[in-house]
């Protein structure tokens, strides 16, 4: 599993508003070779809202920015989940 | 943002058989206007930029319009997943079955892929979503054919660049 992948923002037209969520895009080889496949980042509120200040004040950038990820989180088919987690510009 | 812009609309059939069951060429007028519907993402991007960007049916690799009818931009596909799944297990299976289909890697050779499925079951609550500064959105249900739905998911991914310089 790669710790450095490029981030997503999605952004949802929901019937009660609008919602951005984070994914992060799987390197071809941890997703049988294919490209382009992405798993939603599993945070907490708290660092919700950090992503969320980053993006407006364009700290954070989609497609652009990096998820630097420690040894110390998990992946399913449907999210990663991270204790620590680190975003950067690239 | 300006020029043309092709895109390839992906018709869904997941393992259970869950599909539209609008038939392709009727989602390639809903999206592209191909046979007189005259109110489009394709014209109403069109009229919002002043005729500078042009939305246009994406060719297939091979460079030919349809594969079953004719139907341009648009192609179907049956996942094995079901739509029972969370939303990024159903749309990682559509782009390898659309990879795989036609030998592709995403997004090349257009510049926006959009998916079609039949409903939301899981995660559910939105008509549609799209990914900033990305080629790909994701319509459930019939809100592939609400102008103001394709227009949102179309906005949201030329945003950044329609508002501000991206780094780098």
């Amino acid at each position: 599993m790669h710790t450095n992948a490029p981030l997503f923002v999605r952004s949802d037209l929901r019937f009660d508003g609008e919602n951005d969520g984070f994914e992060r895009i799987l390197d071809p080889s941890d997703a049988n070779g294919v490209e382009g496949t992405s798993v939603p980042i599993e945070i907490t509120d708290e660092q919700r809202e950090v992503m969320k200040k980053q993006l407006a004040k364009r700290e954070l950038v989609s497609n652009v920015s990096t998820l630097k990820m420690n040894t110390d989180f998990e992946v399913s088919d449907v999210g990663v989940e991270s204790t620590s987690q680190e975003i950067k510009k690239t | 943002m300006t020029g043309i812009k092709t895109i390839l609309v992906v018709k869904v059939k997941d393992s259970d058989g869950r599909a539209r069951s609008e038939s392709l060429a009727q989602i390639s007028d809903d999206v592209f206007g191909s046979f007189g519907n005259s109110m489009t993402l394709k014209s109403q991007m069109s009229a919002c930029s002043f005729d500078q960007l042009d939305i246009i049916p994406g060719l297939l690799p091979d460079g030919s319009d349809t594969r079953s009818e004719d139907s341009p931009g648009v192609i179907d596909i049956t996942i094995s997943e079901s739509l029972l799944n969370d939303r990024s297990i159903v749309r990682n299976a559509v782009t390898t079955a659309v990879e795989d289909l036609l030998n592709i890697t995403l997004p090349e050779p257009y510049q926006h892929v959009m998916y079609v499925v039949e409903g939301c079951y899981e995660d559910c609550g939105w008509a549609a979503y799209a990914y900033l500064n990305s080629w790909l959105s994701v319509y459930q249900g019939d809100y592939y054919k609400c102008v103001g739905v394709q227009m949102h998911g179309e906005f949201k991914r030329y945003m950044p660049i329609m508002l501000y310089e991206v780094p780098g």
